[in-house]
């Protein structure tokens, strides 16, 4: 598939989500530079994880269309995403609970964008790889079902990684970890993004998603309501207005 | 993992041996030994789809049901020598796991188990109606007096289904199945096609219980319906594959080794009413005390009966 070219990693075209009588999504356009760090962020329920998860294959749009590296993906099944280098985290987690931390991103580097082309040995051999990258070394050998909420968050983003990634969707992998925890993943990501990955983030943790971010796009009921650089985003009135209510967003327009 | 390695080089050795035993057995023990290398056959075969893949089959007794009659009539209409029928029964069975496979196992949990149970029935009527396969009053088969031939054919495949399961274990399948099993859509979005793998799981679980039924159906050189498509068939393979630990390589032949030995004592002891009521007690204090069988405690040494350990294997189960 000789890849056309096209500047946008992600491409997300008037995608409407919708289950039953709610509208998750209500007509979203959303590019994804190559090479980006794009924070995605909002209240909760704003529809972030929903657009991470069309964006991803792993949840249908009722209407609308997105493009991977410049392929419609609308109708492709899930598993055959990550063959156009796109990879995905769970904001709550997946390990495979009785496989080895090892074998977890093993399971990775054995499928993946490679796919079946890897042999075993190889792909263990790229899973130890990531494992240092990650700092996950130390606990190859244990069970993932054993690892601290950090380690299995520093897991999510392992598995991704084995797969070889060009573009990588990380929901939430930074909730619940310490102010440390969270400096270690964010130079993690900064490494990562900085080896040519294209990320995109949804984060709560404010300090994370300024602190590297490029650009950042607000989702409010399903709707993107601002975009631009993090600080000229903070700054929006309608972005405070949406995380604060419009009694601190200035002006009179609330009650 | 070294540990569990041994092991399963231990047992296939064991069975190895068991080989040159026949010309110093009477022909009871024969009989029972050829029965457990059946069952324990059975068992690694649903191994696959239930332990691996995590799909709670309650229709593999088709395949072996189907493997029966394949063989049967290869053997009788066909003319078909053993070993060209029991292959045949082989493939029929893969073949039928896949077609049935495709749409049932896009259902999970409870749906699939239930799907595969109306198989089965579904299976066992529609034999009892075809008059090329005797209708409801069943087939004879040529009859093979040597039992020993049986004991060995039925030791092989549980030889080969041991091997073969050890192979997958550590294989890029073995791990896909694993995989869904413990998430499928985690395993999704890291590139496994999760709908190819179960089907291809189901199939090779078919195909060994097929294979069994044919063997089956010649040993025993009668089959009707409600023998070979009996739903006791189905749970014992379930119960022993837990027993033993499923997902493990050589969990299920050990769980069939002691359902099978605590049989033979009880029945040993004329106490048959009892008998059954034993093996239910049994079953029902595995699947509250051993959740994941016993290989952890073989394999992982002393570190598996660790009390904490256990009760965090307890939490699990109730999720």
């Amino acid at each position: 598939m000789p890849a056309p070219a096209l500047a946008s990693a992600v491409e997300a075209k008037a995608v409407v989500v919708r289950f039953g009588g709610l509208v998750a999504l209500d007509g979203v356009t959303l590019s994804v530079a190559r090479g980006e760090i794009l924070g995605l962020i909002g209240p909760n329920g704003a529809g972030k994880t929903t657009l991470l998860s069309v964006m991803s294959g792993t949840q249908r749009p009722t209407s609308g269309t997105v493009f991977v590296e410049g392929f419609d993906i609308t109708r492709v099944p899930t598993y055959r995403i990550i063959g156009l280098g796109l990879a995905r985290t769970f904001q709550v987690v997946k390990p495979f609970a009785n496989l080895t931390v090892r074998e977890n991103v093993a399971v990775g580097a054995l499928f993946g964008r490679h796919g079946t082309s890897r042999s075993s040995r190889a792909a263990f051999a790229a899973a130890d790889m990531v494992l240092e990258r990650v700092g996950l070394a130390p606990e190859a050998k244990r069970s993932a079902s054993e690892l601290t909420l950090a380690g299995r968050k520093r897991l999510e983003i392992a598995k991704a990684l084995a797969t070889d990634p060009q573009v990588l969707l990380l929901d939430e992998v930074m909730a619940g970890l310490t102010p440390h925890e969270v400096d270690r993943a964010m130079d993690l990501l900064r490494e990562v993004n900085g080896s040519g990955v294209t990320l995109v983030v949804v984060e709560h943790v404010m300090k994370a998603i300024m602190g590297i971010s490029q650009r950042v796009v607000v989702l409010h009921q399903g709707r993107l309501i601002a975009e631009g650089l993090p600080a000229a985003v903070v700054a929006d009135p309608l972005v405070i207005e949406a995380y604060l209510g419009t009694r601190y967003a200035g002006g009179d327009r609330g009650a | 993992m070294q540990a569990g390695l041994r092991l399963t080089f231990a047992i296939i050795a064991l069975l190895a041996l068991g080989a040159l035993l026949p010309p110093h057995l009477n022909g009871n023990w024969v009989h029972v030994l050829t029965l457990f290398f059946m069952m324990a056959s059975l068992a690694q075969a649903w191994n696959l789809i239930g332990g691996y893949a995590g799909y709670a089959s309650f229709g593999n007794v088709t395949f072996f049901g189907v493997g029966a009659y394949c063989c049967a009539y290869a053997m009788n209409v066909l003319l078909w020598p053993f070993w060209g029928a029991a292959l045949l029964s082989l493939a029929l069975a893969a073949a039928l796991a896949a077609l049935f496979g495709w749409p049932i196992l896009r259902l999970r949990g409870h749906y699939f188990a239930i799907a595969t149970l109306g198989i089965a029935i579904g299976m066992g009527a529609l034999v009892a109606e075809l008059p090329a396969l005797g209708k409801g009053s069943g087939m004879t088969l040529p009859i093979n007096s040597n039992f020993h031939f049986f004991y060995w054919t039925m030791l092989g495949i549980l030889i080969a289904s041991i091997v073969f399961t050890a192979l997958i274990s550590r294989s890029r399948f073995g791990y896909a199945l694993v995989a869904i099993r413990e998430n499928e859509e985690a395993a999704a979005v890291l590139g496994i096609n999760a709908a190819r793998m179960k089907v291809a799981a189901w199939a090779a679980s078919a195909a060994i219980t097929g294979a069994v039924g044919a063997t089956y159906a010649y040993w025993t050189s009668f089959i009707d319906p409600p023998t070979v498509f009996d739903l006791n068939f189905n749970v014992l393979m379930i119960i022993m594959t837990l027993l033993g630990g499923a997902g493990s390589v050589v969990g299920p032949a050990i769980g069939s080794f002691i359902l099978s030995a605590i049989g033979e004592y009880l029945g040993a002891q004329s106490v048959s009413p009892w008998h059954t009521v034993v093996l239910g007690a049994i079953i029902v204090i595995v699947v509250i005390v051993l959740p994941r069988g016993i290989m952890p405690y073989l394999t992982g040494g002393l570190r598996a009966w660790n009390l904490n350990a256990l009760r965090a294997q307890l939490r699990a189960t109730r999720i």
